[in-house]
């Protein structure tokens, strides 16, 4: 008895958890920003992702490309987009590196990269600002990697 | 250039608060680091309220060295703070060791192995040694401003961060342009050195 009530709790689960992954996804999406990416300050510098976009990458869906490739279109959103990209499609590119510009002896910028794009974060507006940001450019390399990988599955 | 010390800093002993690690082995490491910053011209004591301080054990007329003078005025600001400044300290016998690199300012929310404490971990900084470009005194440098800067000032920790960085320069004597992060955990640090730049690396 006890065997289906386990089984009966497993299909439930389950049916519970693909209704809402579709619905995640899509609020994942919309809600990319540059609070996706959460730059930790401590003797060293690293990042961590954010919730929504930790669920992002670790989705099933193959949709999420769309909504990564999307992403890229808009300059806020497009840093996440390609991190997640560099990620899922090329892992081994996944370096962080910061750098320091310094006024005289004063640091007065730091700035982030991952996989060649770089960017730092605007406090006044809360934003992440990309080093010669071309939307097209970074959409069509990425369209070109998610083709790549759909011909290898 | 050799500069003049200081006789006598903070006196009162009233704003460096150091909590020992379980194994009370680690302060006694950091003293060592601090009184060696300083050419062993300073002595690190508790005073009867169990706050650290620092006293000059050297005659008049000594001298510092410019990477030691740039050490105790780090050393000078968390000294004469009017405000506590609190760290905890640990070594490579702690458990919690492996999740800190150097030093945790506990601020980094859901990265941090300390919230909301400033751990020392002192035996990375002493693995960093004293004849390189980056030094433990440095290390050391770097944290102590970045916790006086966030406790007592007030401070964003990315912006007592980047004061940290301009510590460690002046007592490393070089210019940190920043760090690569490699997935496999490798640590590469570009400098500037007396004109000319070069990196070293680590496994963290």
């Amino acid at each position: 008895m006890n065997k289906y009530l386990i089984l009966l709790t497993l299909l439930c689960y389950s049916c519970t958890s693909s209704t809402s992954e579709y619905k995640i996804n899509k609020d994942v999406c919309k809600n990319l920003n540059s609070k996706s990416v959460i730059i930790d300050v401590s003797h060293f510098l690293s990042y961590h992702l954010n919730d929504n976009a930790q669920n992002l990458l670790l989705d099933k869906n193959t949709n999420k490309y769309e909504c990564l490739l999307n992403s890229l279109n808009i300059e806020d959103k497009a840093v996440i987009g390609h991190i997640i990209l560099t990620k899922l499609l090329e892992p081994n590119n996944d370096n962080f590196k910061y750098e320091y510009i310094y006024d005289n002896d004063k640091i007065i910028k730091t700035i982030y990269s991952i996989n060649n794009l770089r960017w730092s974060y605007r406090e006044k507006d809360s934003l992440n600002i990309i080093e010669n940001y071309n939307s097209k450019r970074l959409i069509n390399y990425w369209t070109t990697k998610v083709k790549q990988s759909n011909n290898l599955r | 250039m050799q500069q003049i010390i200081p006789l006598y800093i903070d006196l009162k002993g009233d704003s460096l608060v150091l909590h020992n690690n379980i194994a009370g082995t680690a302060i006694s490491k950091l003293k060592s680091n601090i009184e060696s910053g300083l050419g062993c011209n300073y002595t690190l004591t508790t005073s009867s309220s169990g706050k650290y301080y620092l006293s000059a054990n050297t005659t008049a007329g000594s001298s510092l060295s410019n990477t030691q003078m740039a050490f105790l005025n780090t050393m000078n600001e968390v000294m004469n703070s009017t405000s506590d400044v609190s760290f905890d300290v640990v070594d490579h016998t702690d458990t919690i060791s492996q999740n800190i690199y150097v030093g945790d300012n506990g601020r980094a929310i859901g990265a941090s192995a300390t919230p909301n404490k400033h751990t020392l971990d002192v035996d990375d900084m002493d693995s960093f040694g004293t004849g390189g470009l980056l030094t433990k005194h440095g290390a050391l440098a770097h944290e102590i401003k970045e916790g006086y800067d966030i406790q007592a000032q007030g401070l964003a920790p990315n912006v007592a961060h980047n004061n940290g960085i301009n510590s460690e320069n002046a007592v490393n004597g070089t210019t940190s342009l920043g760090a690569t992060l490699s997935p496999s955990g490798v640590i590469t640090i570009p400098l500037n050195y007396t004109n000319s730049t070069g990196t070293l690396s680590s496994k963290m």
